[in-house]
């Protein structure tokens, strides 16, 4: 097999935002949202839903259930997560996995189930705005987000905004997302802080809620499809990349990355430059000791002075 | 009466200005009142899951912190239905304990209109944390230690073990001092 770089890309200094998404508009994208469900028939969605495509995971003695098939949205969640995606990829087609089932109650086994679905499907993109606190399914999804990354599904999480180990957005093999407070979502920035790797608009961010209207919602839920839908566009206009190279070309457009005075390029003191300087985040700093270092959650971030807007 | 639960959503609603809170525990009813700033009554009474936005963050494990549309029926729903309230603003943490969701902190209306920040989500889950310790253990009838108390207890362990308490202790004085 033939290797060599993106096309257009000699250095890292060629991963800018023109080259990752300018353009682009989620065409061919297939997304996968794992949630409460969406309501496709939100005016603000625009068709972009794979009605017959979803399926609501259930539990029946017990044992989980997949039922394929239309569903609606039981609570608002899904479609806001769909709504942020689709309003920066509106040609992504997007799937529902519903995993709240009625009155609304989750079970770890219910959640496994619908990622192992989406990965089994070989969904592009797959949002995560939920998580398990329960250790032990730790494993199982450990070794599944394993299966996506070494399958090409790029796995976006929303960061636990609370000071537990949530699970799967501690795991490398997925990309754990957290507040900035930005308004624009090409402005995203870089942690060095890991697990938490980007920071997206989260705070006020105007959704699409169940039964076609809007409402104002702030946490880290809604800045997992922020970066969702970036990656959706790179995606659409770089099929090719692996996950990890997806990973790479967010961390190279990311604002403060692109604004530090070592070029992306450079890798000498380019993350320490990138990141240390321009992201703080007050939840850590204020609450570290309710967990361990290795397992915080982070807040939002301030973007920096100097900080350049994206496209 | 659950006693720290109670201390726990009257300190949440001052610390976030909420005109309204409640603690919620899940049953097999639903979801129960367990502690209210609008105590009298409302303790002890059971609202459905479904469709709520309480029932949401026990199903979810995740925070949420909104600004619903006018005649949202999941804002509504649950206790906001008992009392006849249509919040203008809504926040609601989950209380953890171990590793499941043995409670859900909900707030509504912000004093003056405004949405809950994310500093008020911040705080609130660092209350939630106590109250998911008092669901699990049971000890919610035990004295509480008055704010004073509690404030010098941990400042006798952050100069113990500054590492490991220093920052609990910061944090906790720092919410007392607010009020």
């Amino acid at each position: 097999m033939e290797l060599r770089l993106p096309d257009g890309v000699v250095s890292l200094d060629d991963l800018t935002p023109a080259w990752a998404w300018g353009g682009a508009t989620g065409r061919g994208v297939r997304v996968a949202i794992i949630d409460s469900g969406i309501d496709a028939d939100h005016p603000d969605l625009e068709g972009c839903v794979d009605v017959d495509g979803g399926i609501v995971v259930g539990l029946e003695d017990g044992e989980p259930t997949v039922s394929p098939g239309p569903h609606e949205d039981l609570f608002g969640h899904g479609t806001a997560c769909a709504g942020i995606i689709h309003r920066l990829a509106p040609e992504a087609r997007i799937t529902s996995v519903r995993v709240l089932g009625e009155g609304l109650q989750g079970k770890a086994a219910v959640f496994l189930t619908g990622l192992a679905w989406a990965v089994d499907q070989g969904f592009d993109v797959i949002n995560l705005s939920l998580g398990t606190t329960r250790r032990d399914w730790a494993l199982p999804f450990y070794e599944l987000c394993d299966r996506a990354y070494f399958g090409g599904s790029f796995l976006v999480t929303a960061a636990n905004n609370i000071m537990r180990p949530s699970f799967p957005s501690l795991y490398a093999s997925v990309t754990s997302v957290a507040c900035n407070l930005s308004k624009d979502p090409f402005h995203f920035h870089y942690n060095p802080e890991p697990p938490t790797e980007f920071l997206a608009p989260g705070v006020d961010v105007e959704v699409s809620w169940r039964g076609g209207g809007r409402q104002v919602g702030t946490g880290n839920s809604y800045a997992a499809p922020s970066l969702a839908g970036v990656a959706t566009l790179i995606r659409s206009k770089h099929p090719d990349l692996r996950p990890f190279q997806l990973k790479t070309a967010l961390w190279a457009t990311a604002s403060n990355v692109r604004a530090a005075a070592t070029p992306a390029g450079r890798l000498t003191g380019a993350l320490q430059a990138a990141g240390r300087a321009t992201v703080s985040s007050r939840a850590t700093s204020a609450l570290h000791a309710f967990a361990s270092p290795a397992h915080h959650a982070a807040g939002p971030a301030t973007p920096a002075a100097g900080d350049e807007p994206g496209l | 009466m659950n006693e720290v639960l109670q201390s726990v959503v009257a300190s949440a609603g001052g610390v976030t200005a909420a005109a309204h809170g409640w603690i919620l525990v899940p049953t097999s009813a639903g979801l129960e009142v367990a502690a209210a700033t609008d105590a009298a009554g409302l303790v002890g009474q059971v609202v459905p899951a479904e469709g709520s936005t309480a029932g949401y963050v026990v199903a979810s494990g995740q925070p949420v912190a909104m600004v619903p549309r006018p005649g949202d029926p999941a804002a509504s729903a649950g206790v906001p239905a008992v009392l006849g309230l249509q919040p203008v603003s809504v926040l609601c943490v989950p209380c953890v304990h171990d590793d499941g969701v043995v409670a859900v902190l909900e707030l509504v209306d912000k004093a003056g209109g405004g949405s809950f920040t994310f500093d008020d989500v911040e705080l609130a889950t660092v209350l939630a944390g106590i109250a998911g310790a008092a669901v699990a253990s049971g000890t919610g009838a035990s004295p509480v230690p008055t704010p004073d108390q509690l404030a010098a207890e941990l400042r006798g362990l952050a100069d113990a073990d500054p590492v490991a308490y220093g920052a609990v202790a910061r944090a906790i004085e720092a919410i007392l001092s607010r009020g």
